[in-house]
This record gives structure tokens, C-alpha cells and sequence, in this order.
């Protein structure tokens, strides 16, 4: 695999490109890159939902949508994600190379020619339409309320809303649900003016074509964005240490429970230890072979899930894990005990090796998934950094159990969340 | 081993046969770090009753997903998870209606994590100790499916359609099924459906092929197996109810409306319906439908729509799923807009950019290798390969689709299954 190269297309917006002939499928990002604030989240959120419903050319979805048909059924979303404390808004396109159909189209042309009149030249002119502001701020305020659904996913949002309150953290991504519904046209439209000059912007293209033609590409598409004097910064405050430990806990009807343990790790993604830290999740929960798995699930049977994975742009491990209510206190118990263990470097050979192997292979295999790439670059470019998957694989050769065991011992627990099942029948 | 070309789309299939006649392709995937195989067997939580050499039984709802979760369990107290872990692979393995399947990844050491696949699967090993445990493991799973709307509304509509067809149970069966489930049951059906004649192992990823299958013949075992024959109970051409509802923990109310299509024959044949099937329901409710944009504006469909052709051996239908503030509302319209395409056609230049979105989906698809498994597996136990799909795109007519659309969208033949949020909750 080609090196990710690193370009500026202009003032504040950078390209991560990656040339590479594996795919028959090329990929294509566009991000602005917000500070997280519980203020401005939805506002933003907002943004790339009402852009997609249609431009000058498409304007409306179902044009758009056919645009995307004759495009070879291109997939073209609005993208709302957050890396550490940077809201990164903006669309995610797939599609087709151009080689593999018939005609030999330019496809990548076309999906940064439709992405750039998406972004800069939405229907209705000098203004959003109403109906589609009003529109989309429903079906945004509908999915936040949604989230409760998928109860897992669920309880670990809520665990890092309470573990950070006092944070830009805990602030979602898509905003609140109140304050999305009452979002007027107007105020979209200044924040989006004012937005796209304020804001840094990540590109991001794989596919066969040399990086600097890509770059013109999207020099081309992005010819009218506006560009101001300075840039909102945008980055990430980690939290080292933990006040006093917290405890929440939530109920709904439901059969299972989830309980979801916070930690402050201290370690971000920027630190010198960092491979360290992955190595100290995956021991404790990141595999098959992880002492939450064998122990919490296997040997105790108390929940049908346990599992640990590290934040890292915030530095936080989060622990995860579905239990019946009359096994909370076990499970909890057994959960911090092999934290301890960890901290300790209570670890074997074979745990240490094999978490070691699945991070290297996971990391490596990221070079087979553009989608994926896309996604770690992002985070790399939120976070001002250019380290590539095959880096920190190697980075994670070298990591010693001592090493393990001391960024173990720096952690401290912060919040616990439980999600109670009623039991009331059943 | 046999060697089929596909230069349209630069791809390969490679046939080649381990012991038993075990059927083996391979997806070469120059360049790519990652290899995927998967050992995949026709078993799936609808073979519940069958004939094994002509005596037929009866087994509980959860035999093959529990097989799946005793599989990894082996004689010398090792475990596989254990053996790929050690060797750098990230293992793993589902049940479906259709199929259970065990499969790894791997960036390094390909043919010793492909032997512990093949040992692993070939190796059945129960206890009453650990399959007495088992049922509290898959116990929390079955009761962490009942808390996920999106599972239970669609097992609500599969019961709904289906009054005899074991479809209509939830794949891992339920707290009650699995508690029948013993060391023996899950001896003779390892037995009578894991063997050559109703498996296939499926590789992608840049390997040599003539290895995979010097591996697989040191390792698997000749037996072709016992003859086996299936009952899925008689089809039914009408749904057995017209709606399924339930209350959960939702902010808003979850649907899945199902119509019911008459099961393809195998062969090519299934590859065509299931094309076609995909395309009529572009052309029904696609987002460049008039019909997407209908419901979206009036907020009766969200982003979260989908639709689609289901599958299964011996049952078909076409599905919309989705949330909605009135999921009646959405019904009436999905009918209603059959009624328009039967009146006004379903316009011919928009059926071939459907098309073209469709071969542009299936390329993107070639790309990933869990994919490409997957999906040869499901065309080799329908006796088809997959990429022959490639070849049916120009056949396919607007009129055939609407025949398609027609069939199944008839009231007798639909069902509507909701789950809503439970009174003066949350949300």
C-alpha cells in the first residue's frame, strides 16, 4: 500500500490522499472541522442534512438521488462524527472507479464536482429552503430521540454524557433534540456562511489516481469556498485524573441490563504511551482472549457480553457489558478486579502476545478498507497528526508488559453507569 | 482445480474440491494483506425437521446457532478461539435462517489458522458440563435480541407470514427451545449436516490456491455424509396474519411490512430473482422514486428506510422496514404505488439507471472479501455461482419487475408487523 500523503489544496483545507489500484471502489470525504460545543452542535449537525437534500443542479432528492444512479450507484451521505472534542461535518462519498465501467467514466470528476455543488451551492439560492430546514430538523431530532432504541449504544452515550458533563465531550454530536427542533432557517443559513470560511477543512481521496491530480480535482470542486483571514481552532482537552468515583444508574423495561464503566486513562492518542494503552484495553477487554471475556463472560458466566476499548483522542477506556440486575455487583466487582490485575502486569505471555497480534492485525488490515481509512485519517487530521495504521502497528511491536502495567496503574475509575431491566415479569 | 474468468469485472473464481468433495472457491485478491475464508454449512435455524437416510426427528428451535456457539470447543480443553488468537486471526461465526458459517481474518500465517478453521469445524466436542453452561451464555443473548426493536419487529413479521414454516422462529430459538437442547442433539445434527456434501469453504484474499486445497485435504475429513431431506412444511402462498404488534422501550414506532413471493427454483434461476427482486423495489420505493419522496416529505419514512428481497430455503418475500409515525399510512401507499406502476409503467430509462446502480453495487461489493464469501457461499447452496449474476443484468425488463411487484403486492399476501413505544414513557 501507498503512504497517505498529506496536501494543501488551499488556505486551511488539506487533502490525505491515497494512491492505491486494490479497489475497484474510490472513496471521497469532506469535512469541516468544528470545535464541539453543546451551543453550536446542533446547528452544524444540521447542516450537511439539509445540503443533501438538494443543490442548484439536483434540487431536490429525488434528482439527486438519480444523479446518483446514473452515477453508477454512487453512495453520497451527510457525515456527522466526532474525534475527541472536534465536530467533523461534512459528506462521505463511495463509488465506482471509472476504470471498471463501460465508457471508462471520470467518476472521480463528477462525485467532487457534485460534492463541491452540495456543499457550496444549495437549492434555494441565497437562502435555505424552509421546508427542508424544517424537514431535516425533525428527522434529526427523531434520531437523537432514537438512540434509546439500540440500548447498548444507548447507555455507553450516556455514560460519557455524565462521565463529561463539564466537558465539550459530553456534548453530542448531533446536538440536543429540543434545541435541533427549534432551529429556524435563518440562523442556519448565517452559521453555514459563516462556518464554511471559519473552518479548517479534511479531504480525503483513495483511489488510483496520483495524489496531485486529486488535489486539482478537489481545488476545482472547492473553487468557491470562502475562505476567512484565521480559522476556528478545533482540538482536544484530555482529562488525566478523575475527581471522587460517580455513580448513575437509569430504568427501562427492558430484559438485560448494560453496565458501562468510565476511566480516566490520562493516555491519548497524541502520547508517547499510547501504543501502550491500546495494548493495556485489548489485555483487559479487547479480544476473545481478554480477561473480560474469559473471566466476566466465560468462567462466570455473569454477562453475555464484556468488553473494553479505549477512546483515544479522549484518553478514556470504556468497559462494556450486558448483565442481568441481580448480577450488577458481581460483574462490577470481577470487571474492576481484572483492571487491577492489568495494573499490576498479572499478564501472561499469550494475553500479552495475542492482544498484541489482534491490534497489529486489525491495524494492518485497515489497509483493505478505504472506508475505514478514510475514518482514521479523519481523526488524524482533527487531531493535526498524519500517523498512518501500518505506524502504530509498529509502534505496538516494541510495547513491554511493564509498560502495560504502568499506564494501567495511572488510570482511575470516574463514572459507572447502569441501565436497569424492570424485571417485572418475564 | 477450475479456473473460471470474469474479465468484465477483473475477478476470478477458483473450484477446486477437498476430501469428501468438499467444494473450495477462491477469490484471488492480489494485493490485499487481509485473507478471509469461511467454512460455511447449508444449516440453518429453519432445518428444525429432517431425514437423516430416511428417519425423520423433529429438533428444538436454536439447534444450529447453538452448534455454532459449542463448535469452538475442543477435546484437549483447548479452544479454536484460543488457537487463532494465538496465531494472529480474528475468528468468528453467525447463524442465519439459511446458513451457519465460521470464518476468520488474518494478515499473517494464513494456512495454520486455515487448519484450525478446518479441525475445529470437523471436530464435535460436547459435554453436559458445557453445554448445561452454554444455555446461560446463549440465554443473555437470546434476552439481549428481545430488547432490540429492530429484531423483533421483523421476527414479528416472518411469524406473521409464515404460519407453519419454521422462518417463523427467532434463529437463536428461545429460553424455553434451547433448554431442551442437550450433548446428544447437538451430536447428531453435527453429524447429519456437517459433511462434505452440504458445506463449502470459501477463500479471498491473495493466496495460492493449490495450498488451500493441500491444506484442507490433509485436514478434513472423506465423509460425504448421510442423505439428508428437509420439511419446511407446506408453503404458504397467503400470510398467515395480516399484522403483528408489540410494545418496547422505542422513541417512535418501528415497522416492517413483508409481501410474500413464491420461493425461486435453484440455479441461476434464484440469481434472477433476486436481481429482479432488488430492482422492483428500487422502482417501487428507491430514494429517486416518486413514492420515497412522497413519504419523506410527509415525515412518514426517515433516512433509516430500507427495503429489499429476503431469502430463505423455501421462503421469499419483499420487504419494507423502517420507522414511521404511521405505519398504516406507509402500507397504503406502498400499494397504491404498485397500482400506479401497473397503470403508468415503470419508465424504461430510469429502469436501466436502476440497473446501473445495481452493477455498480455489486462491484463495490467484490471488493470486500467477507463479502464475496459470503455471497458465493449463499449462490453455492442455491446451486449457482455468484458472479454469474453479472450476466442476467441485460435480460432483466421494466414489465418483468412489475409482474415481480404485482405478484406479492397482493392484501392477501402482505403482513405488517409494528413495534410502538410502550404508553407515558421516556422519548
Amino acid at each position: 500500500m501507498a503512504e497517505a500523503v498529506r496536501l494543501t489544496v488551499r488556505p486551511g483545507v488539506t487533502l490525505t490522499a491515497l494512491q492505491t489500484e486494490q479497489f475497484k471502489t474510490d472513496v471521497l470525504s469532506l469535512s469541516l472541522l468544528r470545535p464541539l460545543s453543546r451551543e453550536e452542535a446542533g446547528l452544524s449537525a444540521l447542516l450537511p442534512q439539509v445540503l443533501c437534500r438538494g443543490s442548484r443542479t439536483y434540487p431536490d432528492m429525488t434528482r439527486l438521488a438519480a444523479r446518483l444512479e446514473a452515477l453508477y450507484g454512487a453512495r453520497l451521505e451527510p457525515a456527522v462524527r466526532k474525534k475527541g472534542e472536534v465536530q467533523c461535518v461534512g459528506l462521505t462519498a463511495d463509488f465506482v472507479d471509472g476504470a471498471y465501467l463501460p465508457a471508462r467514466p471520470d467518476q472521480l470528476r463528477d462525485m467532487a464536482a457534485l460534492m463541491g455543488e452540495i456543499l457550496l451551492d444549495p437549492a434555494g439560492g441565497g437562502e435555505f429552503l424552509p421546508a427542508y430546514v424544517t424537514g431535516e430538523r425533525a428527522v434529526l431530532a427523531d434520531r437523537i430521540r432514537a438512540e434509546r432504541n439500540h440500548k447498548p449504544t444507548y447507555a455507553v452515550r450516556r455514560m460519557l454524557a455524565l462521565m463529561c458533563a463539564g466537558e465539550a465531550y459530553g456534548a453530542h454530536e448531533l446536538g440536543e433534540a429540543h434545541a435541533v427542533e427549534a432551529l429556524e432557517p435563518e440562523a442556519l443559513w448565517a452559521h453555514y456562511r459563516a462556518v464554511l470560511a471559519r473552518s479548517r477543512v479534511a479531504l480525503f481521496y483513495a483511489g488510483p489516481r496520483p495524489p496531485d491530480e486529486a488535489a486539482d480535482i478537489w481545488r476545482g470542486a472547492l473553487d468557491a469556498l470562502p475562505r476567512a483571514a484565521s480559522f476556528d481552532r478545533a482540538d482536544t482537552r484530555v482529562v488525566r485524573t478523575a475527581a471522587a468515583r460517580r455513580e448513575h444508574e437509569e430504568n427501562m423495561d427492558i430484559a438485560q441490563g448494560t453496565l458501562i464503566l468510565g476511566m480516566r486513562l490520562g493516555v491519548a492518542a497524541g502520547d508517547a504511551q499510547y501504543p501502550a494503552a491500546l495494548l493495556a484495553a485489548a489485555v483487559y477487554g479487547g479480544t476473545t482472549t481478554s480477561k473480560l471475556f474469559l473471566s466476566v463472560r466465560e468462567r462466570l458466566s455473569l454477562a453475555y457480553y464484556a468488553s473494553a476499548w479505549l477512546e483515544g483522542h479522549k484518553g478514556i477506556l470504556v468497559v462494556s457489558s450486558g448483565i442481568e440486575a441481580k448480577n450488577r455487583a458481581a460483574a462490577e466487582a470481577e470487571i474492576l478486579r481484572q483492571w487491577t490485575a492489568v495494573a499490576e502486569g498479572t499478564i501472561s505471555d499469550e494475553e500479552l502476545e495475542a492482544a498484541r497480534l489482534s491490534l497489529i492485525h486489525r491495524l494492518r488490515a485497515a489497509a483493505d478498507r478505504p472506508d475505514r481509512l478514510e475514518d482514521h485519517f479523519l481523526g488524524q487530521a482533527a487531531a493535526g497528526r498524519t500517523e498512518g495504521p501500518d505506524a502504530l502497528a509498529e509502534r505496538l511491536r516494541g510495547v513491554s508488559r511493564a509498560e502495560v502495567a504502568a499506564v494501567a496503574a495511572g488510570g482511575a475509575w470516574d463514572t459507572v453507569y447502569f441501565l436497569r431491566g424492570e424485571e417485572t415479569h418475564e | 482445480m477450475n479456473k473460471l474468468d470474469f474479465p468484465g469485472v477483473r475477478e476470478t473464481l477458483i473450484c477446486g474440491e477437498g476430501p469428501g468433495g468438499l467444494p473450495i472457491f477462491i477469490v484471488p485478491k492480489p494485493g490485499y494483506r487481509k485473507t478471509y475464508a469461511m467454512l460455511a454449512v447449508q444449516y440453518g435455524s429453519v432445518d428444525t425437521r429432517f431425514a437423516v437416510d430416511g428417519a425423520w426427528r423433529d429438533t428444538p428451535a436454536g439447534v444450529a446457532h447453538f452448534l455454532e456457539h459449542k463448535m469452538f470447543d475442543m477435546p484437549d480443553g483447548e479452544d479454536a478461539l484460543q488457537a487463532f488468537a494465538r496465531a494472529g486471526a480474528s475468528p468468528n461465526a453467525f447463524t442465519s435462517h439459511a446458513m451457519t458459517a465460521y470464518h476468520f481474518a488474518c494478515t499473517d500465517r494464513f494456512e495454520e489458522n486455515l487448519r484450525t478453521l478446518l479441525r475445529f469445524v470437523s471436530t464435535p466436542y460436547f459435554t453436559k458440563e458445557s453445554v448445561d453452561k452454554e444455555q446461560g451464555i446463549i440465554g443473555q443473548e437470546i434476552r439481549m435480541m428481545e430488547d432490540n426493536p429492530r429484531s423483533r419487529v421483523y421476527e414479528g413479521l416472518l411469524a406473521a407470514l409464515y404460519g407453519a414454516h419454521p422462518i417463523r422462529l427467532p434463529i437463536a430459538g428461545t429460553v424455553a427451545s434451547i433448554a431442551e437442547i442437550g450433548a446428544d442433539t447437538l451430536r447428531d445434527c453435527h453429524a447429519a449436516f456437517y459433511c462434505s456434501a452440504r458445506m463449502c469453504l470459501c477463500v479471498a484474499g491473495d493466496v495460492d490456491p493449490a495450498r488451500v486445497e493441500d491444506v484442507a485435504g490433509a485436514v478434513w475429513p472423506a465423509a460425504r455424509g448421510p442423505a439428508v431431506t428437509r420439511d419446511y412444511g407446506a408453503p404458504n402462498r397467503e400470510a398467515s396474519r395480516k399484522t403483528a404488534s408489540r410494545a418496547m422501550e422505542v422513541a417512535r414506532p418501528i415497522f416492517a411490512l413483508g409481501a410474500l413471493c413464491a420461493p425461486p427454483a435453484p440455479g441461476t434461476e434464484t440469481l434472477r430473482f433476486e436481481l429482479l427482486g432488488e430492482l422492483a423495489m428500487e422502482a417501487l420505493t428507491g430514494p429517486a422514486s416518486p413514492l420515497y419522496k412522497a413519504l419523506y416529505e410527509k415525515r412518514l419514512i426517515n433516512r433509516d428506510y430500507g427495503y429489499g428481497l429476503f431469502r430463505a430455503p423455501g421462503a421469499a418475500c419483499l420487504v419494507a422496514v423502517g420507522e414511521s409515525p404511521e405505519p398504516d399510512a406507509v402500507r397504503e401507499a406502498l400499494f397504491d404505488e404498485v397500482a400506479r406502476l401497473g397503470r403508468d409503467g415503470i419508465d424504461a430509462a430510469r429502469f436501466e439507471r436502476l440497473k446501473r446502480a445495481a452493477l455498480g453495487a455489486r462491484l463495490r461489493l467484490m471488493d470486500v472479501p467477507e463479502a464475496l464469501c459470503r455471497l458465493q457461499a449463499d449462490a453455492h447452496f442455491a446451486h449457482a455461482r455468484y458472479f454469474d449474476a453479472l450476466s442476467l443484468f441485460d435480460a432483466l425488463t421494466p414489465e418483468a419487475a412489475y409482474a415481480f411487484l404485482n405478484e406479492a403486492f397482493a392484501p392477501a399476501r402482505a403482513a405488517l408487523s409494528v413495534v410502538s413505544p410502550k404508553a407515558d414513557r421516556g422519548g
